[in-house]
């Protein structure tokens, strides 16, 4: 898995509390395990000779939330930095790119739903200008019409009628 | 909206005249024109699938269409149910319902967004599909269904039985033959029903409720031992099964696969489909290609078929709550 | 002797032109399906199952193996090029595969992948020919304490799996054991963590949520990097050097044998064995460093182990008549339509098929090579194409493919929030590996654990009693082990240190 961290480490991280990749991994944890552990609350532990569905989350849950708590601690002397850079311009245009795709796709149908996606998530790039962006997205919904719903004939709506 | 459904009533009600009359309206005559989807509430290669298939391509013969099998596995079938009660009545959708996603499902399930019956049009039936009591005689050497039972009852929660799934048939029929027969054993279910004849196979259940189809390779090999049909009546392929009923007078527990569509269906469409149906399960080679793999042909009329829903419904909502079977 | 009789008699019949042809035809498509994103062996099987109907039946089996391997390998082709594991077996691929890649050694990678993958398989055909009564023995002695003393086994070794820090690597692991919960619990038929949504009462969409945190990700995490520009390095050679070859091969070796034989285990046995292929690699490794950045052992090993697990996986089906996975369940159901009944009585009754299938499956592995060979010059071309095109088309495809496993735009939804989480990941020190393997093992567990108890009427006792279960517990324990004491010991260090 790439991480951009470990190319370019940021010069000013890593030194206060706050630039702990620990404090935040902890945080995370700490996070997560109690919101399962409040909505699995009710599932029920059964008893020994017949375990209930809330039995193995709640272990779960403990375990990352003591593991959470370790992390919290050990964040203390740390020097691990946390890559506080969020490329927010990729991250927001890739997932909006996908978001639109979910939702267009059975308004709309494949065709314009990847036209849309590919100029939603294109000027994540740089050099996709609109004009080249229409085409490619026009070139792609060409293409996976000829690949998907023509060769291999998946079900999937292709116009919004 | 009150004139327009009026309206609406009156045109279905028209349509039963005139289906009666001259065999089909207007857009029935047209029907079908285009591919029909038909919905499967469990994934490819299921055993619904593998009947699904095998009167596929003689009923796109009959039909002059192609049909298309559109997989929406999730929540016992009810994910399908849902999709297809909500879908236009057009006559092009509908769904591979059966005994359990329109029967025993609708008692289970205490959160269903629709009405197994009162949202759907009943097309046909296709098959009965027989569940049969297996054993492992490693485990409990049983001759028939009485011996079975004699050796259960003198160890009362001491041996488990298996299943496809939690509310499945094969879990529920074995929970209505517990409480028929007197016997306690403890329920233990699987994903699917490979693992479970996996684990009745190495011992760690006794016994389980299988879809014929399931255990046929094992008993042909031995390995298992088909003790009783669930159905009323013995099974063709395999005469010398005796019934489960032979031995507990009126005992049957049976899962039917049929096709349903969305309420409001044209009933001339569905006339038209139901003697489609018919026609490709009167062709000998399908009903021995069933009969083959252990089912039996079921054609019903769309009435029949109805009334046959109802009752299931009302007869697996009595073994739901005497099981105390729970989902949600 | 009589073996090579038999084979013989399954090579006569496997080696008609037409079943030839048809074993051709199933591999093609299969390669060409399995590199589009999510659409793996499952869906391409159940598209093409229609068609296997008119054919007699020994010929569509073998399409239909063909396919299986097909699109198996197509699916390590895009984890190499792109990183999106096209399925769980995969995931592992992903983690060296796309490494060597991006240092210009994705001709090399491709090559070793199918390579690696002919000799596991042919060696995994003679194990399923000669030892196929012996193994389904083993697997089927397996009870639901066994399962759960091998899928501890299984997370164990995902911690070892890790690169960083152990406790976030056990936290990554947890954290996908509690994701791979959500849906409805098989013992008791409650929803958990579903939210109210049907789309989730089976589950996350496995194929959504890897696509998602290492496809989506990846192309976020490119795009921050070069915006656009491109960043492989310009491809040296299509092939393995010898230097690469020399590493490969005994990591193949040990590949085969793992996968050979955790392949027969039903329910995700062949994906434990690239897991623990990849594990034993890297544990044994005079070079443990290089794993994760492109270690030639580490696409060897586990491709080696998961095709080898996909043969093996055969043999539960024939021997049998249990499928032991998605696609062997279809493959049941092909048998099934043509009157076939597979079960243990298959081998007698039917031996041309059982023969037959069994020669199919070297000479399917054989057409893959065939097959793929050539075509790794055209995947690394891909590679050129501008990065600014290539990750639309990454993303539309994505979508394409994350829709098309359940017909659902949920699913596209759940690739987008995994994305998100994908990319945010490494940024504080956490691996997405671990946690798949946890979503992968989490049902497996729990439903063997909680059953074990249900057989033993509440005794804890039951996990030390089967020698099995207890075998795998102790040795989960000792690995355990010797990850935590350097990892102690390493801290204690850096402790006094500071």
């Amino acid at each position: 898995m790439s991480s951009e961290g470990a190319s370019h480490p940021p010069a000013d991280v890593g030194r206060g509390w706050l630039g702990k990749a620990d404090l935040w991994a902890g945080v995370a944890t700490v996070m997560f395990a109690a919101s399962t552990l409040y909505i699995s609350a009710d599932y029920g532990l059964g008893r020994a000779g017949r375990i209930g569905a809330g039995y193995v989350p709640l272990v779960i849950g403990l375990l990352l939330l003591g593991l959470g708590a370790l992390l919290l601690i050990r964040a203390g002397r740390s020097r691990e930095p946390v890559d506080t850079q969020i490329a927010w311009r990729p991250l927001l245009l890739v997932i909006g790119g996908i978001v639109t795709f979910a939702l267009l796709l059975d308004r709309a149908g494949l065709l314009v739903a990847i036209v849309a996606t590919v100029i939603v998530a294109g000027p994540a790039a740089y050099g996709n200008t609109v004009l080249s962006l229409v085409i490619s997205g026009i070139i792609l919904s060409a293409f996976s019409w000829t690949l998907f719903v023509h060769f291999l004939k998946i079900a999937i709506p292709v116009w919004w009628f | 909206m009150s004139v327009s459904r009026f309206a609406s009533l009156g045109r279905i009600g028209l349509a039963v005249v005139a289906s009666a009359l001259f065999c089909g309206s207007a857009a029935a005559q047209s029907w079908p024109s285009k591919p029909i989807t038909i919905v499967q509430g469990f994934p490819a290669g299921s055993g619904i699938d593998i009947i699904a298939r095998i009167i596929q391509e003689p009923l796109e013969k009959t039909l002059g269409t192609t049909i298309i099998y559109d997989y929406k596995a999730g929540a016992g079938g009810n994910l399908a149910s849902e999709l297809v009660a909500k879908a236009a009545p057009d006559g092009y959708t509908y769904v591979f319902g059966t005994a359990g996603t329109h029967g025993i499902n609708a008692s289970l399930y205490k959160k269903l967004s629709f009405d197994v019956e009162a949202d759907f049009t009943p097309v046909a039936p296709v098959v009965d599909v027989p569940n049969v009591l297996t054993v492992n005689p490693k485990v409990i050497d049983a001759k028939d269904v009485k011996e079975f039972i004699e050796i259960l009852k003198k160890q009362p929660g001491k041996q488990n039985y298996g299943s496809s799934g939690n509310g499945a048939s094969t879990h529920l029929g074995f929970a209505q033959f517990n409480v028929a027969a007197g016997i306690d054993l403890v329920h233990i279910p699987y994903k699917g029903s490979p693992a479970a004849i996996q684990a009745m196979l190495n011992g760690e259940t006794c016994c389980q409720f299988a879809q014929l189809q399931t255990v046929l390779g094992q008993h042909k090999a031995g390995t298992l031992r088909l003790l009783g049909m669930s159905t009323s009546k013995r099974v063709p392929l395999l005469p010398e099964i005796p019934t489960i009923g032979e031995t507990l007078p009126g005992f049957e527990s049976v899962t039917w696969y049929g096709i349903l569509g969305p309420k409001g269906v044209d009933p001339a469409i569905v006339a038209k489909f139901n003697a489609t149906i018919k026609t490709v399960l009167d062709n000998k080679e399908i009903v021995a290609k069933l009969a083959g793999i252990g089912n039996a042909v079921r054609y019903e009329t769309p009435e029949q078929f109805k009334a046959t829903i109802k009752k299931d419904r009302a007869q697996w909502a009595e073994v739901v709550k005497k099981s105390g079977a729970t989902v949600d | 002797m009589e073996l090579f009789g038999q084979l013989a008699f399954g090579f006569e019949q496997a080696l008609t032109p037409q079943n030839l042809l048809f074993c051709f035809i199933g591999a093609l498509i299969g390669t060409l399906v399995g590199v589009l994103p999510g659409l793996g062996p499952v869906a391409t099987i159940a598209m093409l199952l229609p068609i296997t109907f008119t054919l007699p039946p020994v010929a569509a089996l073998i399409m239909l193996a063909g396919l299986y391997y097909g699109a198996q390998y197509g699916g390590s082709t895009t984890a190499i090029l792109v990183n999106i594991p096209g399925e769980s077996s995969s995931v592992v691929t992903c983690l060296d595969g796309h490494a060597m890649a991006r240092r210009g050694r994705a001709g090399a990678a491709l090559a070793i992948a199918a390579l690696g993958s002919f000799f596991a398989g042919t060696v995994a055909t003679f194990i399923i020919a000669i030892f196929s009564g012996p193994l389904v023995w083993i697997a089927s002695t397996f009870q639901s304490p066994d399962y759960f003393g091998l899928m501890i086994f299984g997370l164990i070794a995902a911690v070892v799996l890790a690169q960083g820090s152990v406790v976030r690597s056990i936290v990554m692991v947890l954290v996908g054991l509690m994701l791979g919960l959500v849906g409805t619990d098989i013992t008791t038929g409650q929803s958990r963590f579903t939210f109210g949504i049907p789309q989730l009462s089976e589950g996350i969409s496995f194929v959504a949520l890897a696509m998602g945190l290492f496809g989506v990700g990846e192309v976020i995490a490119n795009l921050a990097r070069t915006f656009g520009k491109p960043e492989v390095q310009p491809v040296t050679s299509l092939w393995p050097n010898r230097e690469e070859a020399r590493r490969a091969t005994p990591a193949v070796l040990r590949g085969t044998v793992i996968g050979s034989l955790l392949g027969v285990l039903p329910g995700g046995g062949a994906l434990i064995a690239s897991f623990g292929a990849y594990v034993i690699e890297k544990k044994w490794s005079r070079r443990p460093e290089e794993f994760g950045n492109g270690a030639v052992e580490g696409v060897a090993a586990p491709e080696a182990a998961n095709n080898a697990g996909a043969q093996t996986s055969f043999i539960p089906l024939l021997t049998l008549g249990l499928p032991s996975n998605a696609v062997m369940a279809l493959m049941l159901a092909a048998m099934t339509i043509h009157g076939i009944v597979p079960g243990p009585k298959l081998m007698v009754e039917r031996p041309d098929l059982f023969w037959a299938m069994i020669a199919s499956m070297w000479i399917g592995n054989l057409m893959l090579v065939i097959i793929n060979l050539p075509l790794i010059r055209i995947w690394v071309m891909l590679l050129n194409v501008p990065y600014r095109w290539l990750y639309l088309a990454i993303l539309v495809f994505c979508c394409i493919g994350a829709y098309s496993v359940n017909n659902s735009t949920f699913d596209v939804m759940v690739m987008a929030l995994f994305g998100v989480v994908g990319y945010l990941l490494p940024k504080i020190g956490c691996e997405p590996a671990p946690l798949i393997l946890g979503v992968i093992l989490a049902p497996h567990i729990e439903e063997n654990f909680r059953r074990s108890l249900v057989v033993s009427r509440g005794s804890w006792w039951i996990f030390l009693e089967r020698p099995v279960c207890a075998g795998f517990l102790l040795v989960s324990v000792l690995f355990m082990i010797a990850v935590l004491l350097p990892a102690i010991s390493k801290g204690r260090e850096e402790a006094f240190r500071e």
